[in-house]
């Protein structure tokens, strides 16, 4: 049953990363907006600014 | 020989003279207080308590010197700025009280505005001399720090707050897992003792990154001596952890570190779905929506609604109007703050500078340029000037009893269970602190009423809040202005012969004027005059008289009465450079109101006509509605007055020359026939196609009225049957703390269809 302390140990790792790896993404600002980004990539880039207009 | 009654037993509050609950009393220079609040309230606003903020507090908001650097800052002049401030810790009416009437205790400040709902103040001061970090030192040294942070930040904390949480009780869970399983003590000890060790530690994360919150207001509300619904989910964390170490320590069981830690997941869950939730139903944010607001604007010659206004755009603004969005000013003008400020020293501003919203355009109209979208200003705050949001509707009185109500009914709860299965008596009483909140209850009328009145704006009444909504079915009495309010002008077009060209010009002056006569030449003109109008020096109105033009072609304008022009009294008249291009005579023609006036008959209303004209020409079958509870040749005062005597009143004028008559009726809603401005008195503003409906909104309003009660009893049962199960055992802390958010959901879903499913058709 030994392995069970190995396997404990790594699962937290694991967890722990994912726990990292969503604080990070949160305090970048990813979750800010998480509607407008998919719309934003389906539209063409016909000029800078009527990008940056709308 | 006369008596007062005095009570022995219960003792007043030296400041806000509500009873003091007995144990929460505080003394201070022999007075008698219900909590600091009110005792910092009476020692400041009597000067007995010269004292300030030290050097300390000034050095943490010395960073705040900057000015405009700050969210929700706006310097309008040099000495008159606004900023509106997030100050978390506002919790009681004295801290209210304390806070509007700051102007008392502290120089410099102008006037304060609470919206206690949303714990945010508006405070405008004079930055000449109060600095704003002298100001947030001062709000901090009375023990309301103001929260620096942006909403995006105190989102992004929140997301990581769940994150942790959610971390911490699937892993809790993972590891208490073994031990339901059947891992005994016998065969494996030492991974039974690592299993129930981590599933502590994992609990432990939880309460200290995620719970702490609940704690540190709990702990707040205790220290103010106040009852805050936070309290039994702080106490019940705290038993839930403690009798959990206890028996992790005495070797009896793993504990409740698993339940702990899906309690504080669920409950910071539930609060981000309720929040979620409300802001798709918010009535408050759609305001902009529903606000008949629409301005002159020269780009499509025409009214256009404020969202559809760009930068850069002219716009022409009456004199009197108030500024709907921030514009920069083509010509020198004068504007009239005291509607944001309460300083009603007028403002001087020069080319190019900045009107802002809410502001008062002075002796001429404004012509200007649109700085900003509409977007990225808030016309909600001068809409909902006098809204009270949410709060007003339960009171703190209900919030204490509520919660020492449901601390001792878990304590009792808990002692039972002690004695019947003493295993099972930390979690009953937890659970049932956690099921009980009143929140569904506070939240009932809100949006009940809040729904019906963005319903009602659709069918063209548009109410500034939906208190108004409550108030509209209190309503017995009807009062009606005559002029401009059952009759309407109408103009005969063939009157006036006027070439296109100078047509344009006439609408184009006439539209800067909201008076009645000069509006009913915009109706009839603008069909007419189709072409681009000169541009113009300067347009005035000449009050009483008519409106005076000098075009940029050296053309000089009036339009007005006789006696002004050089005429024979009677018809308008239109003259260029001193020659007159024709005369009309608006016609005043009864609205068809008849119906209406029989289904409000049938509602029984008491109608009544105030008017300032002179008494004739009421036609007779319109007698029969008001039986001779008629008032003619009113002043503005004596139509306050004549309100004032009926309670329970709504009145409908104009908004024009009533304004102080609709400011004293219960419900005072201002007619109008197409989109003007702003009416910052009274309680809303109803499209004159829209009166024959009036019935119908009444009778909606008092509809919403008994569904807002049911609504209540729903919430009411809600806690009473979830409180029955929690103490008869059959609730975990866990499901306690799911069902509790979805009890206050559905109670406002329950308001929100019923405004929709009794809203009138249409």
């Amino acid at each position: 049953m030994g392995i069970i302390y190995l396997l404990l140990f790594f699962s937290l790792i694991i967890a722990a990363a994912f726990l990292w790896a969503f604080l990070w993404s949160n305090s970048d600002g990813q979750f800010d907006d998480v509607e407008g980004p998919a719309m934003r990539m389906l539209r063409d880039e016909k000029s800078p600014k009527s990008s940056t207009n709308s | 020989m006369t008596f007062v009654a005095v009570n022995p037993m219960s003792e007043n509050c030296h400041f806000c003279e509500q009873p003091i609950t007995s144990g929460l009393k505080i003394e201070s220079d022999n007075r008698a207080f219900c909590c600091n609040g009110c005792a910092m309230a009476d020692a400041m606003l009597n000067n007995r308590q010269a004292v300030g903020p030290g050097q300390k507090l000034l050095q943490r908001y010395a960073h705040l010197v900057v000015a405009g650097a700050q969210e929700g800052l706006q310097v309008y002049n040099a000495d008159q700025a606004s900023w509106r401030v997030q100050l978390p810790d506002i919790h009681c009416s004295s801290c209210l009280i304390l806070l509007e009437r700051m102007s008392e205790w502290l120089e410099g400040v102008l006037d304060v505005r609470v919206d206690f709902s949303a714990k945010r103040a508006t405070i405008q001061f004079n930055p000449e001399t109060l600095s704003i970090a002298v100001l947030a030192a001062w709000l901090d040294y009375v023990g309301y720090p103001p929260s620096l942070i942006s909403a995006k930040e105190r989102k992004r904390q929140d997301f990581s707050k769940l994150g942790i949480a959610g971390f911490a009780m699937g892993n809790a869970m993972m590891s208490a897992f073994p031990e339901y399983f059947g891992l005994d003590s016998q065969g494996h000890v030492g991974l039974l003792t690592v299993f129930r060790w981590s599933t502590a530690v994992f609990a432990t994360l939880s309460v200290v990154v995620a719970g702490i919150s609940y704690l540190q207001n709990a702990f707040k509300a205790i220290r103010s001596r106040q009852w805050s619904l936070d309290i039994p989910i702080a106490v019940g964390m705290i038993a839930l952890w403690s009798w959990s170490v206890y028996e992790l320590l005495a070797g009896l069981s793993g504990g409740y570190f698993d339940s702990l830690s899906g309690l504080i997941f669920f409950l910071l869950l539930g609060k981000m779905l309720q929040e979620r939730t409300y802001a798709a139903f918010s009535f408050e944010r759609t305001v902009k929506d529903f606000l008949p607001l629409s301005v002159y604007c020269q780009r499509v010659e025409g009214f256009l609604k404020l969202d559809q206004l760009v930068p850069e755009d002219n716009i022409t603004i009456q004199e009197g109007g108030i500024i709907p969005i921030n514009v920069k000013v083509n010509h020198p003008i004068s504007v009239d703050y005291s509607f944001l400020t309460g300083e009603s020293a007028p403002v001087h501003l020069d080319v190019g500078q900045t009107a802002y919203q809410g502001g008062r355009v002075l002796h001429k109209p404004l012509l200007g340029k649109v700085l900003d979208n509409i977007a990225e200003q808030s016309t909600s705050d001068l809409w909902k000037e006098e809204d009270y949001g949410t709060t007003g509707w339960v009171s703190a009185s209900i919030t204490a009893w509520f919660t020492s109500t449901v601390l001792i009914l878990s304590f009792f709860g808990g002692l039972v269970w002690y004695f019947v299965a003493p295993e099972r008596a930390v979690e009953i009483a937890v659970s049932v602190l956690i099921i009980a909140c009143p929140c569904a209850l506070s939240l009932a009328a809100p949006f009940a009423y809040g729904t019906a009145s963005a319903l009602l704006s659709k069918r063209k009444l548009y109410l500034k809040s939906g208190r108004a909504v409550a108030d509209l079915a209190a309503v017995q009495v009807a009062m009606w202005d005559k002029t401009g309010t059952l009759t309407q002008k109408g103009l005969d077009k063939s009157e006036l012969s006027l070439t296109s060209e100078d047509a344009a010009a006439v609408l184009f002056i006439a539209n800067t004027s909201i008076h009645p006569v000069a509006q009913s030449l915009v109706t009839s003109l603008s069909g007419i005059a189709s072409q681009t109008p000169q541009t113009f020096i300067e347009i005035k109105e000449v009050s009483g008289k008519g409106l005076e033009a000098k075009g940029r072609d050296s053309t000089f304008w009036r339009i007005g009465s006789g006696n002004w022009i050089g005429q024979p009294p009677g018809p308008t008249y239109i003259e260029k450079n001193g020659e007159i291009l024709g005369a009309f005579t608006p016609e005043w023609t009864y609205r068809p109101l008849q119906s209406m006036f029989k289904s409000l008959d049938k509602l029984g209303l008491t109608n009544v006509l105030i008017s300032g004209d002179q008494p004739r020409d009421l036609p007779k079958e319109w007698n029969q509605f008001f039986k001779d509870r008629l008032h003619f040749s009113c002043s503005p005062k004596e139509k306050r007055a004549l309100v004032e005597q009926y309670k329970r009143g709504m009145y409908l004028g104009d908004g024009l020359n009533d304004v102080e008559a609709i400011d004293a009726a219960l419900v005072g809603l201002a007619v109008v026939d197409n989109v003007l401005g702003y009416f910052p008195k009274g309680n809303g503003v109803i499209f004159s196609e829209a009166l024959p409906n009036l019935p119908e909104f009444l009778r909606y309003a008092k509809r919403m009225k008994r569904w807002t009660k049911g609504a209540y009893l729903l919430s009411l049962f809600y806690n009473i049957a979830g409180i029955g199960f929690a103490l008869t055992g059959q609730l975990s802390p866990v499901v306690a703390a799911i069902l509790m958010p979805i009890s206050s959901i559905t109670v406002v879903l329950f308001s929100t269809a019923g405004a929709y499913l009794l809203a009138p058709k249409g």
